[in-house]
């Protein structure tokens, strides 16, 4: 509730943000409007139907995966109010994370009635055949991508306690995830050896995994990979972020407080 | 004119030596301008081997095309970006009046806040592959071409700076509102990122007629490729300056509803 009124005190603030979410996307679907020459034309395995369906997921996936917990991280950090946290009974990344879905929560109802106007401009555009008994494979592997993007993004703000300046690190990663995830483009349209280095990195497991299952084009093997990646990245930065923060907060020296 | 141009200066130099002072602000920044270029340069390379080129542009075009648009999206960000966030940082906190007050044009204050030696150091490197590109793929634009093509680049980004502006403008009457400045930039850089060429059917009319951001890297860089189009050129120029116009007299506008927030 907290979550919600905070979010529409400003409600000029948040369409802007939402514009600005939906920016790329859109222009990625004009730009290969000129690329896809042909109606027939299949680059990849995606026809430009399949490629609009994919930068509407991208938005769509994006509502329930993307957060910014670094900014509100290095906020407390520098302003001293991480003290408030430790001193309190509950965890910080509990605290922050539930934070978190509370606000996606809301984020949804928000991009609704634009989402509801994109697929209907769109409508003649892209094709959605997402069969039922692959729900129950979706929702987990968007769970799990939620939980990725969280934590990566969690332990870039926890880098606030050992620098003073972190603003280089966190646009680096964000490049690195837009580009990885296949947010800008397709990670099918990539050279063979960057699909190879990609395949190590956990920025597909984000984004181009659950959507590749939400277009049904993933096979048993497929998926047994994507899950089990992303399982084993979730692991590697809950390690990650419990490591910063013990190594952290003994330099922390919550200035101001 | 002379007076202007000496504070201008002078704020520049403090600039720079604010960034050098923080020298790890200033590397931090490098990387994440690098980052975020070398994205989208790779981007534009993939989508553009993808059908041999982009709406007639080859894979050569493209390469002195990414060179002015990394130009010209940090200079954007370079001369506007920091001055525009402060703007509305300076009406919301009250600081406004202190503008309002000093003798020089209101509109220059709030314009001369130049920001980052980094996207300076960014800009210079799309420089550098323009040049690259002229030299490897053996353009030989001459000195009229190349002075055309830098008129036609600060059209672009006069355009650019006035569309900030106006969208600014919103603080008079909105709390809050500064990242109206970031979408701004993310349409204009977004729209900027690929040739006029590759719009089609509607995008085309509101990107060439409506607001010819398409046009704002396409025409400097025809110029350097020896393709000039004369109309879409002074379509640019022209449109430049009716929206730099109608930039400046909706700001002195908006002045006039501007009560302070107690200073």
């Amino acid at each position: 509730m907290i979550k919600w009124q905070q979010a529409t005190t400003h409600r000029l603030r948040l369409l802007v943000w939402i514009l600005v979410d939906i920016a790329t996307p859109m222009l990625m679907i004009i730009i290969f409007s000129s690329i896809y020459t042909h109606p027939d034309l299949v680059i990849r395995g995606y026809s430009y139907s399949s490629l609009v369906t994919y930068y509407l997921l991208t938005v769509v996936i994006g509502i329930f995966i993307e957060t910014h917990v670094d900014e509100d991280l290095e906020e407390l950090i520098r302003s001293g109010d991480l003290a408030n946290y430790l001193l309190k009974p509950i965890s910080l990344i509990a605290a922050r994370f539930v934070n978190e879905i509370a606000w996606k929560a809301f984020k949804f109802l928000l991009y609704l009635p634009l989402l509801v106007l994109l697929f209907g401009v769109l409508k003649d555009k892209f094709t959605f055949n997402l069969p039922l008994r692959m729900l129950p494979v979706l929702i987990p592997s968007l769970l799990l991508a939620s939980l990725l993007f969280f934590l990566i993004r969690y332990c870039l703000g926890l880098l606030s306690l050992f620098f003073t300046d972190v603003h280089g690190l966190s646009n680096l990663q964000s490049a690195l995830i837009r580009f990885g995830s296949g947010q800008l483009i397709p990670i099918a349209f990539f050279p063979d050896l960057l699909q190879t280095i990609n395949r190590w990195l956990p920025f597909q497991y984000l984004l181009a995994f659950p959507i590749a299952i939400a277009q049904n084009q993933t096979r048993s093997s497929d998926l047994l990979w994507g899950f089990a990646g992303q399982v084993f990245y979730v692991s590697v930065f809950l390690w990650l972020q419990s490591w910063l923060i013990k190594k952290g907060l003994r330099q922390f020296e919550a200035v101001g407080r | 004119m002379a007076k202007y141009l000496n504070i201008y200066l002078h704020i520049l130099k403090l600039s720079f030596m604010r960034d050098l002072t923080y020298r790890t602000g200033f590397y931090s920044g490098l990387v994440a301008a690098a980052s975020q270029g070398v994205a989208q340069a790779a981007a534009i390379l993939l989508i553009g081997s993808l059908n041999d080129g982009v709406a007639g542009w080859t894979q050569a075009d493209l390469i002195l095309f990414i060179g002015v648009q990394q130009l010209f999206v940090y200079l954007l960000f370079f001369l506007f970006y920091r001055s525009m966030a402060w703007f509305h940082h300076d009406i919301f906190s009250g600081n406004f009046d202190y503008i309002l007050t000093k003798p020089l044009d209101p509109q220059f204050m709030v314009s001369i806040r130049p920001g980052g030696l980094h996207n300076l150091v960014s800009a210079l490197a799309g420089f550098f592959l323009i040049t690259w590109a002229v030299i490897h793929f053996g353009l030989r634009p001459n000195a009229v071409q190349v002075l055309i093509a830098v008129f036609l680049l600060a059209c672009g980004l006069l355009l650019s700076y006035s569309l900030l502006l106006m969208a600014s403008l919103l603080a008079f009457k909105f709390e809050r509102v500064e990242n109206i400045i970031d979408l701004v930039i993310d349409w204009t850089t977004g729209v900027s990122r690929f040739p006029l060429q590759a719009y089609q059917n509607v995008a085309r009319v509101v990107f060439l007629f409506l607001l010819p951001l398409a046009l704002i890297t396409t025409t400097p860089a025809q110029i350097l490729l020896n393709r000039l189009n004369l109309s879409t050129a002074l379509q640019l120029i022209l449109i430049s300056l009716g929206v730099g116009g109608v930039a400046r007299r909706l700001f002195y506008l908006a002045i006039r509803s501007y009560t302070s927030a107690s200073s």
